[in-house]
């Protein structure tokens, strides 16, 4: 029998749950690992190394498709986020800290519905829809993507909002009216200050959403209008190269800095609350 | 004497009426560029294909008939699709296993953050976030340099002798299902753990207490009352991976189609806009009687009442 | 000041929901609270009281009622409109500003000039001792001082009326009687009506100037602390506020000088001087357990024979328990003092006296 002597019986272990986690980080790393090791690597191939080199960002960066496509995707990733974030806002704040009123939850699986339909069913039919809209408008440009993004980053944004609302003590707005604040001064004074980290997140979700999405983009774009995921799309079914793997890396610095604002974002509200 | 109760009354109605104003951008924009559409593309499956793309306007079941049957080129008998209803079945079966391996690695993945101390969790969860929030195409791609003929895996084993030639992995159903577990596993991990974040371990040591087996304490006591939690990663990974694209283009290649590839095909190469259409509302469908089951079977009440 | 009273309320009835599951959470409530007054509203949780706080400050609006606050009707006024303002029970401090500006809130919501402003934060300040602490984040005080500038914050706008939501029940026992006199200072300091909330009846007794109690939405008894401890309306403000044994009786006689009563067993009893008593009406009777004596031996003339079921020691009090002759038992508390004779012990015989002063007729 084992000595249990001057130990403590631990409720939190429970047998090969840790040996699982481990494989799973394992797994889950060293894919991205051996992509970003790659991309530096002097040589043409992604999997046989011939020495450092940084040649390949060198490439990627001067390619004037990738820049093109990469400006593209965040001129939609920032205009579909403010949107969606604010639409969110102003959803959250109509379908929190409520009595039940009719449709409110109509309304709440309203929002969560692009959740629930497959990328691609959304994806044809806004093709389909788009493409109409483009022969009767005659407008085909990038207002097409916003839009698409906007709508199905609500959720998304929608989602810390919410939570953030739902948690905020509603006596504090209830004690700014006691002491004297109109219902607009007690939101500009008291709930707004306290949705900021809510928003920021709600901003950050969307931005990260619309700036990675590849499906509903690939059909909704019109001719030339490649954001960065799709035009990688296209490179990665005709062939891979380091180059391939520098934008990636470079991409992943982007989503590791927008995973950081969002902790930063919501550590704080811990600290708040 | 007082007007009270008609004030009440009004104030109600203004404040639903405000409710209604301040949701309306949102509720205009999903129509718009979402939800609404939906119903174009039932329209659009009763229509005849174009001869280069979209659609002529005349009414057809030909898209219906085609999801489901075959007909014969020369005396228009019928029989069951049977590469529509393969690559159904596959996609099925594909999301299924998705949703099984994802928790059998994600609930004790998740059940290890949450048991960490406070301090060291937050990195964990930070590790288990930063994929999550990596491109699912660049997922893929690096899940692509792992496991095709030149990639890691096939180099280290030729290396070491143990085979002569490379595995064929690429361009197979496993490589589809290693890609979406690979790229659903976050999504799995982070519902589990908010449920076990919540979970009051008081309860673990009452379950011990009365004479429980740590499988007895698992089963009995801590999967009931996190089952919120996995329910919803389930369906965060099984409709996506129902409706998956990018993975199968990229790991399973032309041989192994999903659904996803097979309506993305229509209106591509194929240039059948109806018949797209027509699978996509299968597709839809199919992931309408998924969730229904999965609301039904698994406890939806809890779901709601523990989220 | 431009009224008798500092609050009316008149007929305020407050449902919530409708149909069959409607809950009349204040049922036709009339109140007259004074200028300066020290004024609590006491009861169990669910009975209505908080729901009656809420309806003076503004949260909710009655169904039915008027409500009229220095001779002013407010009825339907806001409450950002009304010059009452409320300690919450989870004081509700703004986490994202300092001590200071939480004080500063309401006149800064009023429209005041900083030069205003500033020398009435300080006020406030020394008036809840909290000077020190003028820029510190509010997340970062202790209960205690969390407390003191909710306090200081309701006061800064010189409210007619200072709500209090049980505001001291998230204290220590230490703290909590520290803050009753506390509480009981500020009010006199500042001359404001203070309307307070507890369902602690020890801190009712000890705070107020006049409680009402109420029960089930309803008020059940207004009155000065000494008034409702000794004259309870009805059997449930007698056994919510004290202790209280109840016996049913039969009245034999009544005249000017007392009332001959019969308990159910036959044993006889007198009784005090009532109005509108009969023979032949049953009545209850109520006593306090601390009014019954308690003796050995056999009952002398006039007192009730029993036995010693059970007792509880609680240091400077013993509780018995006495069965009487006819099953019914009573509660009796004796101080323990140092020359008594020796406890009894369950099974001995005993004698109780119950003094006619001391006994009340309840209404059932």
């Amino acid at each position: 029998m084992a000595d249990h002597r001057d130990t403590s019986f631990d409720v939190r272990r429970l047998g090969g749950f840790t040996f699982i986690a481990a494989l799973t980080f394992f797994a889950l790393y060293v894919p991205i690992a051996v992509l970003v090791v790659f991309a530096f690597n002097a040589g043409e191939s992604i999997s046989d190394w011939q020495g450092l080199s940084m040649k390949w960002f060198a490439i990627a960066v001067t390619d004037a498709r990738v820049i093109d496509a990469a400006v593209r995707s965040m001129v939609i990733a920032v205009s579909a986020g403010i949107i969606a974030t604010a639409a969110a806002t102003l959803a959250a704040i109509a379908t929190t800290r409520t009595a039940p009123y009719r449709g409110l939850s109509a309304k709440y699986a309203f929002i969560n519905l692009p959740l629930m339909v497959p990328e691609i069913v959304t994806g044809v039919a806004l093709l389909i829809f788009f493409s109409r809209l483009k022969i009767w408008t005659g407008y085909s440009g990038l207002g097409y993507l916003i839009a698409a993004h906007a709508a199905f980053c609500i959720p998304f944004a929608y989602l810390p909002i919410r939570a953030r609302l739902e948690n905020m003590d509603d006596t504090l707005e209830r004690a700014a009216a006691d002491l004297y604040a109109t219902p607009l001064r007690a939101f500009r004074h008291v709930t707004l200050p306290l949705l900021w980290p809510g928003i920021i997140a709600g901003f950050m979700l969307a931005f990260v959403i619309s700036l990675d999405d590849v499906v509903i983009t690939e059909f909704v774009k019109s001719g030339g209008q490649d954001t960065l995921p799709t035009y990688m799309l296209g490179q990665i079914r005709r062939g891979t190269t380091p180059a391939l793997n520098a934008i990636s890396t470079i991409f992943l610095l982007f989503s590791v800095l927008a995973v950081t604002i969002m902790f930063l974002a919501d550590g704080k509200r811990s600290k708040d609350q | 004497m007082s007007a009270a109760p008609d004030l009440i009354t009004r104030q109600i109605q203004r404040d639903i009426r405000n409710r209604w104003l301040l949701s309306l951008p949102a509720l205009l924009i999903i129509l718009l560029a979402a939800t609404g559409p939906l119903l174009i593309v039932v329209v659009y499956s009763l229509l005849t294909p174009g001869d280069y793309g979209d659609v002529k306007w005349v009414f057809s079941t030909e898209a219906w008939v085609s999801v489901f049957f075959q007909r014969d080129m020369f005396d228009d008998t019928l029989t069951p699709a049977s590469a529509h209803l393969s690559i159904f079945m596959r996609s099925v079966n594909l999301s299924v296993m998705t949703t099984v391996f994802t928790v059998l690695l994600g609930f004790p993945t998740a059940w290890f953050i949450a048991t960490r101390p406070a301090r060291s969790r937050d990195l964990w969860l930070f590790l288990i976030t930063i994929p999550f929030w990596t491109n699912i195409l660049i997922r893929t791609y690096a899940m692509l340099e792992v496991i095709r003929n030149e990639g890691l895996i096939n180099t280290f084993l030729m290396r070491s002798g143990l085979i002569d030639k490379p595995l064929q992995m690429l361009f197979t159903d496993g490589a589809v299902l290693a890609g979406m577990v690979y790229t659903c596993l976050p999504m799995m991990v982070l519902p589990i753990y908010a449920s076990l974040e919540k979970l009051d371990f008081r309860l673990v040591e009452a379950a011990y207490d009365l004479y429980a087996t740590p499988f007895r304490v698992l089963t009995k006591v801590i999967l009931p009352i996190v089952k919120p939690g996995v329910v919803a990663g389930s369906i965060l990974v099984f409709i996506p991976s129902l409706g998956a694209y990018v993975v199968p283009i990229l790991l399973g290649g032309g041989k192994t189609m999903m659904v996803g590839n097979l309506i993305g095909l229509q209106f591509g190469q194929g240039r059948n806009w109806p018949l797209g259409a027509a699978l996509s509302i299968t597709l839809m469908v199919v992931v309408m009687i998924a969730l229904l089951a999965y609301v039904r079977y698994s406890g939806g009440k809890g779901a709601k009442a523990h989220g | 000041m431009g009224s008798k009273y500092a609050v009316e309320i008149w007929r305020v009835t407050k449902t919530y929901g409708s149909g069959d599951a409607a809950v009349v959470a204040v049922n036709d409530v009339t109140l007259n609270i004074g200028n300066n007054e020290f004024f609590t509203l006491l009861g169990p949780s669910g009975c209505g009281k908080t729901s009656l706080l809420r309806l003076i400050a503004g949260f909710e609006f009655p169904a039915t009622g008027d409500l009229i606050l220095d001779g002013e009707n407010i009825t339907g006024t806001p409450p950002y409109k009304r010059s009452i303002n409320t300690v919450f029970q989870s004081y509700a401090l703004f986490p994202h500003m300092t001590v200071a500006e939480n004080i500063g809130f309401g006149l800064k919501m009023l429209n005041k000039p900083k030069s205003e402003i500033e020398p009435r934060v300080q006020e406030m300040l020394r008036l809840v001792q909290m000077e020190a602490l003028a820029n510190r984040p509010v997340a970062k005080l202790s209960g205690g001082q969390q407390q003191r500038v909710a306090l200081a914050r309701a006061l800064a706008p010189s409210p007619k009326v200072l709500l209090l939501d049980e505001p001291l029940s998230a204290l220590d026992y230490k703290l909590r009687k520290e803050m009753q006199v506390e509480l009981k200072r500020l009010q006199a300091e500042t001359g404001v009506t203070f309307i307070f909330v507890t369902h602690d009846q020890e801190e009712a007794l000890t705070m107020s100037d006049r409680i009402a109690v109420m029960s089930g939405g309803k008020l059940l008894q207004v009155g000065e602390p000494r008034d409702i401890y000794n004259n309870p309306a009805d059997r449930f403000v007698a056994s919510f506020i004290g202790e209280a044994n109840f016996l049913p009786a039969t009245v034999a006689a009544a005249d000017t000088t007392g009332a001959a009563l019969t308990l159910a067993s036959g044993a006889t009893l007198k009784g005090p001087i009532a109005d509108d008593l009969a023979p032949g009406q049953t009545v209850t009777l109520m006593i306090r357990p601390e009014h019954i004596r308690i003796a050995g031996g056999p009952p002398s003339p006039g007192a009730l024979a029993g036995t010693v079921a059970d007792l509880a020691y609680i240091g400077t009090d013993t509780y018995y328990k006495v069965r009487l002759a006819d099953g019914a038992s009573l509660s009796v508390r004796r101080q323990n003092r140092p020359e008594d004779e020796q406890d009894y012990s369950p099974g001995d015989a005993v004698a109780l006296s119950l003094p006619a002063s001391a006994l009340r007729y309840l209404q059932e």
